[in-house]
């Protein structure tokens, strides 16, 4: 019987907050610059109103914070929450990838 | 115009002077357009909080519309719920009249199931007729509380 994984609070659809958190990980980013990391490193396009509903839901969630900042826009960082979901999402799509490539292999 | 105002006031608060912004970076297309007035949309909807007296009124609405009696004794109920909450808020008449309209056709579906429902549509009249006579009640009310205030 396959083991029971945590649940990925971010739901099912949780790709655009998944993206993000990624960015996130390796280092604060403001807004614009989440959107351009992920378009450049993963080849994700994410449209400004995507990008800012998964900012706003990671917030809430606790997942990311904002820095303070004296400029129009603030950096945000990935808190423990947050790459505790990243590392849940990981574990429950790696062996799934596996088993895709295996089989298509 | 500015796109954080499709967004609710907390929202844009927290989020707008930034979100701006990023939109200023790249040229305004279609697709960018459609992403933010969806996810503003989301952001209206999600912002709503149920009003326990407003839900009552809306469930009544929808048992009237349940019990099979006589169709005047629901459209009188729509014009009086829509009157009482339309004077107590009336910048909010046309959600009122909606809000209570709209538990007609859900509990015309939920008794057949299926359709046609659009002949429940007849209902928006009590629903409108309702808010409307609210609406002069509530404005006249404010009015002349300002007045004597």
């Amino acid at each position: 019987m396959a083991k029971q994984r945590a649940k990925p609070r971010l739901g099912r659809f949780g790709e655009p907050a998944i993206l993000i958190l990624l960015s996130l990980s390796s280092g604060t980013k403001h807004g614009y610059a989440i959107m351009v990391d992920i378009e450049g490193s993963m080849g994700v396009s994410l449209g400004a109103g995507t990008l800012y509903g998964a900012i706003a839901k990671l917030m809430k969630l606790g997942m990311i914070r904002p820095l303070p900042s004296e400029e129009r826009t603030r950096p945000y960082e990935i808190t423990p929450e947050g790459r505790a979901e990243m590392a849940t999402f990981l574990e429950t799509w790696s062996p799934i990838v596996r088993l895709g490539e295996a089989r298509l292999a | 115009m500015r796109l954080s105002h499709l967004y609710p006031n907390a929202w844009r608060q927290e989020f707008g002077d930034e979100f701006e912004a990023v939109l200023a970076c790249r040229p305004l297309t279609v697709r960018q357009f459609a992403d933010v007035a969806f996810h503003a949309g989301l952001a209206q909807l999600t912002s709503v909080r149920v009003n326990p007296l407003l839900a009552i009124g809306w469930m009544v609405t929808a048992a009237m519309n349940l019990i099979p009696r006589e169709v005047q004794w629901s459209a009188g109920w729509l014009i009086l719920v829509c009157f009482v909450a339309t004077v107590v808020q009336p910048r909010r008449w046309l959600t009122f009249a909606l809000l209570f309209f709209s538990a007609i056709p859900v509990s015309e579906l939920v008794r057949a199931g299926h359709g046609p429902i659009y002949q429940t549509s007849i209902a928006l009249i009590p629903a409108l007729i309702g808010s409307s006579i609210g609406l002069v009640a509530g404005y006249s009310r404010v009015t002349r509380g300002s007045l004597t205030g």
